[in-house]
């Protein structure tokens, strides 16, 4: 019985995994986006970094 | 003050301003200059921010591969017969494989979001890195002040502020330009007036008529008062308005400016805008127009290069 518990576990976990890639996946950062951050917390712009 | 001739290394600006940026594996200090060892530990271990990016996003995803392997192990190891063990096994394979397969797929777009959790995390070392890096250009100003630019140079990718474009500037006034060297213009543009600036912007006027653009121009506009003021001023402004004239956009927008220094435009510059005109003799010139033909008939009347200009 415990296996199957721990192979639930892992299912969930790798769930997770693949759904927070995929929503990752949805909305993804552009290298522009990070350019103009990092300038903007370098040069005290108005946009931040997180 | 003699101006130094000088040969500077090529340099071209990457695409995006972190690609000028390294860390270090061993101590985590970040860099914009092009050395082989780290200035902080001495260590050759410096790599691009991107690289480190990726490392660390392989790193992550080979730590939720481990945990699902892992978890498998313990599945299998817990079973209480031959056919829970082999269906925990098989259960755990296809997880590791499903999950293998999402993570190749979202690699690229989690190697970004490493790239910007990265640098965002560590602002302040990157600051800290780039004072230093600033720190060291400033150290062999006396004895290399070309060393000493190109090190500023490397910087004002990332730094872009008056204070590193203030440094460039007064260094770029020590140096004899040539037309060859990698000169810029839009980058070393500051806030107030600075009269080595208007210097530069004048040479580079004479040397790389390309290199003035709009903001350039304004700056020039906006401080002409001041230009006017200085020993060259009114030859500064004369070769600003001499580039301006190359392109018919920014002779319609600073058409004023031109006009007061169309006197002063050298033939080819003035031949220039006189054909301008001619071509378009429908646009609203401003009085551009009136100020070119007085001059023709003043000074090249018999000139056969001058045709009759439309009003």
């Amino acid at each position: 019985m415990i296996s199957y518990v721990i192979l639930g576990i892992t299912f969930l976990y790798t769930v997770t995994q693949i759904l927070r890639y995929f929503l990752r996946g949805r909305k993804p950062v552009a290298r522009e986006e990070i350019d103009g951050r990092l300038l903007a917390s370098l040069n005290g712009g108005d946009s931040t970094h997180g | 003050m003699a101006k130094k001739p000088v040969v500077l290394r090529p340099f071209k600006a990457p695409r995006y301003s972190f690609g000028k940026l390294r860390v270090c594996k061993r101590c985590g200090q970040f860099t914009a200059l092009s050395e082989e060892r780290c200035l902080h530990c001495g260590r050759a271990a410096l790599v691009s921010v991107e690289e480190r990016a990726v490392s660390l996003a392989g790193r992550r995803m080979t730590v939720s591969l481990l945990i699902v392997a892992l978890l498998t192990a313990a599945a299998v190891y817990f079973a209480a017969d031959s056919l829970q063990r082999a269906l925990c096994a098989l259960g755990g394979l296809a997880l590791l494989a499903a999950l293998f397969a999402a993570q190749r797929k979202a690699r690229p777009a989690e190697n970004l979001r490493a790239l910007d959790e990265l640098l965002g995390r560590n602002i302040a070392a990157v600051k800290e890195g780039l004072e230093i890096n600033r720190q060291e250009a400033v150290s062999v100003l006396r004895e290399n002040d070309t060393l000493a630019y190109e090190k500023l140079r490397e910087i004002a990718v990332l730094l872009r502020g008056d204070r590193v474009a203030r440094q460039r500037v007064a260094l770029l006034h020590g140096f004899r330009l040539r037309k060859d060297m990698d000169l810029e213009m839009e980058q070393l543009l500051l806030r107030d007036f600075e009269p080595l600036l208007a210097e530069y912007i004048g040479e580079v006027a004479r040397l790389r008529r390309d290199l003035i653009k709009d903001r350039t121009l304004r700056y020039v506009q906006r401080y002409e008062a001041q230009i006017l003021e200085m020993k060259d001023g009114s030859a500064i402004l004369a070769a600003v308005a001499g580039a301006a004239v190359r392109m018919k956009r920014y002779a319609l927008l600073y058409s004023g400016f031109i006009s007061r220094y169309a006197h002063s435009l050298p033939r080819d510059r003035f031949l220039r805008l006189h054909q301008l005109i001619s071509a378009y003799p429908h646009e609203s010139w401003n009085g551009l127009d009136i100020r070119v033909q007085e001059i023709r008939e003043a000074k090249y009347r018999w000139d056969p290069d001058f045709g009759q200009a439309q009003p």
